[in-house]
């Protein structure tokens, strides 16, 4: 992936630099919003890690300068404040994660890789974790090379736990993706959908998990 | 007292002296009247008065009268023959229009004397009339003229000592709900005391007072300003030195060379946790200071649900404990727990107290997290770990005291900013047995 890293602080712009390019990314490095703003329009990123407090302009004009310009980019924003109103005004302004400094290089990049899942899956195209693929243009899943056979239903819930494998998803998150407005599901049917997906899932290295209280968890034990 | 006590004593001096006056006067006309009925001739001294009339001389109700007529030549003429003798000490001798007057004794008795000595007659005989009286009348007047002076003084004393007590107290009193009002302020939370209700003369001192608190006040808040600054401050370069420490850990590990794997790579991996102590505790200092009322204060009370609250900050951690192999649950009574409160606080006691429980706990267990409605809004998280023994629970609840001194991370203060965070909600953080009777049960109860 090509990123574009805005960070003015030079330690940390060259320490995660370097790590997410031995991750095998590209990463471009500016240390203002003007620069920044420049290289948007030059290059078609796949993602904008962003710092906050940039000596020339706030993090959150350029974000916002970035959305009024019908750029979609992926945005994750990286900030040394970790205010509630701070939260939700970066998630309003349309970025798409949210880090707080300092955070772990791991859980950065896990938070990368999501927001990387969730553009293509936007746009269309594979995810996937352990021998398990999930085709989003197609709409079919495959266990190495063999096709699952699953429904609709089975394959919107295996779609919204890979978006988000390794986190949990809710009852109400599940919901939310299957139905439209005027449909409801009933809680015992989508456990019915996630027990039925369970079997046809034996067998991968993948394991879905129930977690009592607060829904379903995708995990690839070995990863 | 005292000076009631002087007071009694002049009075009494002035009625026995009042009463004295008076009853000298008396006494006088007695004598007088005696020397006008004394008969001279040459043969002698007489006195021209019939029995009856020396009765009635003699007579009274209260005191009793004595009398002697003596002469230089006649000797004792009339009335009682042991007669006091006037005093040799002229100091002792009172004087009343020519009369000498004394005190003395009759039969045991105080009595009054007054002696008048009548000219030299034709014959050259020299007669004295002396009369004396009982001083019962003398001493009933001045008890009486005391008791009349003095009785309205009692009143008037009492009175105004009565005044003057209840003038005290209620002048006194703004200063006694002064007192009780900076008694009941919060060393955290300083605020004025209003200055309405007190007297003009107290004002200064409320004045001082506030003065004295809104700098006391802006000295504590500079404090924890500079203790969020700083902790914010370290943010950006311990974010660098994290980056840098990960990175080198993740090249050595991934150089495969034996001779790391015993030498620099334990070394890489305690600095890596040392630099995650620092970032924690940082973060921690920052939130106790965003805990801190005069913070509070600043960001009002939203109404949230605390089950749904509890979901989300939960989920975050579900994975970290599914890592360890410890079976996490939420359970929710009911439907939506609704309380008024700080989401980010509410959620950062919530984070403390799963931290903890994931945190020391051997792994292979079961972390539960309860909420409640009935009979107030409540969270609980309980798990099957080790737990505190109730003796520590009290301490544990303090800043940077630490059970667990095995070097784990841990910065001190996790319980300490929870309970930090619950008492700002009004509410109350309790800590018991966890699940199966064993390791800990923190309860947050909410109002």
């Amino acid at each position: 992936m090509r990123l574009l890293l805005v960070e003015d602080d030079v330690q940390i712009a060259e320490s995660l630099g370097r790590a997410l390019r031995r991750a095998g990314d590209v990463v471009d490095v500016y240390g203002t919003a003007r620069d920044a703003e420049q290289a948007l329009r030059a290059v078609d990123y796949a993602m904008v890690i962003l710092d906050l407090g940039l000596p020339d302009r706030d993090g959150g004009a350029l974000l916002r300068s970035m959305r009024a310009q019908d750029n979609h980019t992926p945005v994750l924003v990286l900030t040394a404040r970790d205010e509630m109103n701070d939260r939700v005004r970066m998630l309003d302004l349309g970025a798409d994660d949210y880090m707080v400094k300092p955070f772990e290089l791991v859980e950065l990049q896990a938070r990368i890789r999501a927001v990387a899942r969730r553009a293509i899956a936007r746009t269309g195209g594979d995810i996937g974790v352990g021998g398990l693929r999930f085709d989003l243009a197609e709409r079919r899943a495959y266990a190495g090379d063999v096709a699952l056979e699953l429904s609709p239903r089975e394959l919107g819930v295996l779609e919204l736990l890979l978006l988000r494998r390794g986190r949990v998803v809710s009852k109400a998150q599940l919901q939310e993706h299957l139905c439209d407005w005027d449909e409801a599901l009933t809680d015992g049917a989508i456990e019915l959908y996630v027990h039925r997906l369970r079997k046809k899932l034996e067998g991968t290295e993948v394991e879905l998990r129930t977690v009592r209280g607060f829904g379903y968890l995708l995990q690839h034990p070995k990863a | 007292m005292v000076l009631f006590g002087i007071g009694g004593l002049a009075c009494y001096a002035f009625a026995v002296h009042y009463a004295n006056t008076v009853y000298d006067g008396w006494l006088f006309d007695s004598v007088k009247s005696l020397t006008l009925v004394v008969e001279r001739t040459d043969r002698g001294v007489t006195l021209d008065l019939p029995q009856s009339a020396l009765r009635l001389f003699v007579w009274d109700v209260a005191d009793t009268t004595y009398y002697r007529v003596v002469g230089t030549r006649s000797g004792f003429i009339a009335g009682r023959r042991d007669f006091p003798e006037a005093p040799q000490d002229s100091r002792k001798l009172g004087d009343y229009q020519g009369a000498t007057l004394f005190d003395s004794f009759i039969d045991g008795e105080a009595v009054r004397v007054a002696s008048l000595q009548l000219p030299q007659d034709q014959f050259g005989e020299t007669v004295t009339v002396q009369v004396a009286e009982t001083k019962n009348k003398r001493r009933k007047l001045a008890r009486e003229v005391l008791a009349s002076v003095l009785l309205p003084q009692v009143v008037l004393i009492g009175a105004a000592a009565l005044m003057l007590w209840f003038g005290i107290r209620r002048g006194l009193a703004p200063l006694g709900s002064l007192a009780e009002r900076l008694q009941a302020q919060d060393h955290r939370r300083l605020q004025p005391l209003s200055g309405d209700d007190v007297p003009l003369e107290v004002q200064p001192l409320t004045l001082a007072l506030n003065d004295l608190l809104a700098r006391l006040d802006s000295a504590q808040a500079a404090q924890r300003r500079f203790v969020a600054d700083s902790a914010h401050q370290l943010r950006t370069p311990l974010t660098s030195l994290k980056l840098n420490m990960e990175q080198a850990l993740q090249d050595a590990e991934g150089a495969g060379h034996p001779g790391l794997e015993e030498g620099v790579i334990p070394v890489l991996r305690e600095c890596a946790r040392a630099v995650d102590r620092v970032s924690r505790l940082s973060n921690q200092l920052l939130l106790l200071a965003r805990a801190e009322p005069d913070a509070i204060a600043t960001t009002p009370f939203e109404r949230l649900d605390l089950a749904a609250l509890a979901r989300t900050v939960g989920a975050e951690w579900v994975p970290r404990a599914l890592q360890r192999n410890i079976d996490i649950s939420l359970v929710v009574a009911g439907e939506a727990v609704t309380v008024s409160g700080n989401p980010v606080l509410l959620s950062e006691a919530l984070n403390n107290l799963l931290d903890n429980a994931i945190k020391y706990h051997p792994g292979g267990g079961r972390i539960s997290i309860e909420v409640g409605a009935q009979p107030r809004p409540s969270v609980r998280v309980a798990d099957d770990g080790p737990g505190i023994p109730p003796e520590l629970r009290e301490q544990v609840l303090k800043r940077f005291f630490r059970v667990d001194r095995s070097g784990r991370e841990g910065s001190g203060l996790g319980l300490a900013i929870v309970q930090e965070i619950v008492r700002a909600h009004g509410g109350a953080l309790m800590l018991g047995d966890g699940l199966d009777g064993r390791g800990l049960g923190a309860l947050i109860v909410l109002p």
